[in-house]
């Protein structure tokens, strides 16, 4: 199944208007999640990873939210859907079911007045119709796979009763519990310490292999990215500024955005990876999504900048080896 | 739950001991005798001087404070001094008046109040929040003695719908009780319904805010099933506190309400208590409000720990 693609986004827009303000949180987003395979979304805060996530799933906060461009198309056994084009209720069918999401905080992730055993067996009885029996002990047979220790006695927990790992892993387990294509995964390991979040990579990973599903997997530390996934893309100002392949990105960035991520990482994360010059933070503030400059959205804190930087929107070309850089300079950065 | 329940029995010993403190100090602080106005303007001095010896006036205060605390070990009032009948027999009295049209008053709150709330609050800014504002604003400024003359005025008297006044003769079934309280029930609930409107409303948006009502869209579920099940438990913890609070605070409000509606009530009879200085009343029906009150909090307790397991397992 290696490349069969499952969820394709294209030229994906979502702004927020609100009476003062349009905050353009998503542009012109494109890129497709294969089978078995995992993409990671990167950036700093307020890059648009989240906003581009629910909007795939149809979750934008309404009616503020709304997809203003592009199309979300998922790649069912059973013919392609737009997800983008679907009824609400259709898209229901979708959520949970075909397209799941774990979040970054596990604690107010979960609801506190019931047990995980009855939230994640209320998955399956939406969508599959399971009786509550069945479904609890489904429940179970996924806790216990995703290493819950003593998951018949777990599964009766309440969310306060469990760690921050044990959260995530029921999260993990709820996502699992209808067998869905894809799997988003907004900063899974954000809220967890380090030795947790290892465990937590190498859980997604194994069951990756298990299930086939597509990971969409969104982060702002390079380090889980270089450990997880097999592509890329970078994203400022709610643009993707670089996307390719992961090895090929580490190795060498195009995009000096990228190239400033990558300077910023503290060498202890990743002994295997690339470092030029340890903790170089990127200079200036993060681009304001209500008043963009009509150039490069990263020009006023690049150090290659050039007038014509600032002119005209700059576009988003691929190099021979498919690697795609929003930079007029890019040949240069590498 | 026994557990629960014994922890806190302690806590409110002391507290209905300081309670009763404050309510002996209040009562002797108004000013004005009850001897004199119960022999009237005409009395000699020492028609009054007698009289408040046979009612143990004439003792130091840390005398009667010390005699009233006994009574109340004893869970005994002591004896009106106007009514010729024990604190107690009075209260009871006319308990189930107060009481019905409290129990009355809460549900009419709750059953408009709540639905309201939960509407309002799960589709911010929608139909039901602008109709849930108007109405909060509109019961928040009138005043309920005006709400209730005017109820009288088109409903009882213009429209003969529901009786005038009172509660109907000794004889009287349920169904003419609840007749008469009918109105003085919907004059009380009104700024309680508008309240938990308010409550319900603010939990509301607080909890649909929350990440795991995101998780629970995110699994597909429907809005009924996401506002039903997910957001209503939790917006309900905050609510519950208040439908417990203003049940115990509307026993003060029923004084209004009895005075306008007729009603021979605990609220008549503390109205009656104020003006003669009827001290043994005065005291005998504060400290059973105070008592009521605790034990609602008890109750809104216990509440809370079978709808939230966190309070469940913190006692443990
Ligand atoms: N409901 C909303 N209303 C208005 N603006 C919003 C809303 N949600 C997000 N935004 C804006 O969209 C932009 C992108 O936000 P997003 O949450 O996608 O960032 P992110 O890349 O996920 O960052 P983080 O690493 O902090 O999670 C932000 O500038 C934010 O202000
Ligand atoms: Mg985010």
């Amino acid at each position: 199944m290696g490349d069969t693609t499952v969820l394709a986004v294209e030229n994906l827009s979502v702004e927020f208007r609100s009476r003062r303000r349009i905050v353009r949180a998503v542009s012109d987003v494109s890129f497709t999640l294969k089978a078995g395979r995992t993409f990671a979304l990167v950036g700093e805060s307020g890059s648009g990873k989240s906003v581009t996530s629910l909007a795939i799933m149809r979750l934008l906060a309404a009616p503020a939210g709304r997809i203003t461009g592009g199309s979300v198309t998922l790649h069912a056994p059973d013919g392609p859907l737009a997800l983008t084009a679907l009824s609400e209720r259709a898209m229901r069918a979708v959520r949970g079911r075909q397209i799941a999401m774990i979040f970054q905080e596990p604690m107010t992730s979960l609801n506190p007045l019931f047990t995980v055993g009855d939230q994640i067996a209320e998955v399956a009885r939406h969508h599959l119709g399971t009786s509550r029996a069945e479904a609890f002990k489904g429940a179970v047979a996924l806790l216990d796979r995703v290493g819950i220790p003593a998951a018949a006695h777990r599964a009766h927990a309440y969310p306060h009763e469990l760690s921050g790992g044990m959260r995530q892993r029921a999260m993990i387990a709820m996502a699992l519990a209808c067998k869905p294509l894809v799997m988003i995964a907004d900063e899974p390991t954000t809220a967890l310490d380090v030795t947790v979040q290892a465990q937590m990579l190498e859980l997604i990973r194994e069951l990756q292999d298990e299930t086939g599903m597509a990971v969409l997997f969104i982060t702002h530390n390079l380090g889980v990215v270089a450990e997880i996934a097999s592509e890329v893309a970078v994203m400022y100002g709610g643009q993707i500024v670089e996307r390719g392949e992961a090895g090929a990105i580490f190795a060498a960035p195009r995009h000096p955005y990228t190239r400033g991520l990558l300077d910023s990482l503290p060498p202890e994360i990743d002994s295997n990876m690339p470092v030029r010059a340890p903790l170089k933070a990127i200079p200036g503030s993060v681009v304001d999504l209500a008043a963009l400059p009509p150039g490069c959205r990263f020009a006023p804190r690049c150090a290659w900048r050039q007038p014509r930087c600032e002119t005209g929107a700059i576009a988003l070309d691929a190099d021979p080896a498919n690697r795609l850089v929003r930079c007029v300079r890019a040949q240069e950065v590498a | 739950m026994f557990r629960a329940v014994s922890n806190r029995l302690g806590s409110i010993a002391t507290v209905m001991f300081i309670v009763a403190t404050v309510v002996f100090v209040i009562s002797r602080v108004i000013p004005g005798d009850p001897a004199s106005v119960v022999l009237g303007a005409a009395a000699t001095q020492d028609e009054i001087a007698r009289l408040r010896i046979d009612w143990g006036l004439d003792k130091p205060l840390i005398v009667q404070y010390v005699a009233f605390l006994g009574q109340l070990i004893r869970l005994d009032f002591g004896t009106s001094l106007f009514l010729g009948q024990p604190v107690a027999a009075a209260m009871l009295e006319r308990a189930e008046l107060t009481i019905s049209l409290c129990i009355l008053a809460t549900l009419i709150s709750v059953l408009f109040g709540m639905p309201l709330g939960i509407l309002a609050g799960a589709r911010r800014d929608g139909l039901f929040d602008r109709l849930g504002s108007a109405l909060a604003i509109l019961g928040a400024s009138l005043p309920s003695f005006w709400v209730g003359l005017i109820l009288i005025r088109f409903l009882a008297v213009d429209l003969g719908w529901f009786p005038v006044s009172g509660w109907g003769g000794p004889e009287a079934g349920w169904a003419e009780r609840l007749h008469h309280l009918i109105l003085p029930g919907v004059v009380l609930s009104l700024p309680n319904a508008v309240l938990l409107l308010r409550i319900t409303r603010t939990s509301m948006i607080d909890v649909m805010s929350q990440d795991y009502i995101r998780t629970a869209r995110a699994k597909g579920l429907g809005p009924s099933v996401v506002i039903l099940r997910h957001a209503l438990r939790n917006a309900l913890l905050p609510v519950v506190t208040v439908i417990g609070l203003t049940a115990a605070l509307m026993i003060g409000r029923t004084v209004v309400t009895e005075t306008v509606f007729g009603l021979p009530g605990i609220g008549n009879l503390v109205v009656q208590a104020v003006l003669r200085r009827d001290y043994p009343v005065l005291q005998g029906v504060l400290m059973t409000v105070a008592g009521l009150y605790v034990v609602i909090n008890l109750i809104v307790d216990l509440l809370y720990r079978w709808i939230d397991p966190r309070v469940r397992g913190s006692l443990q």
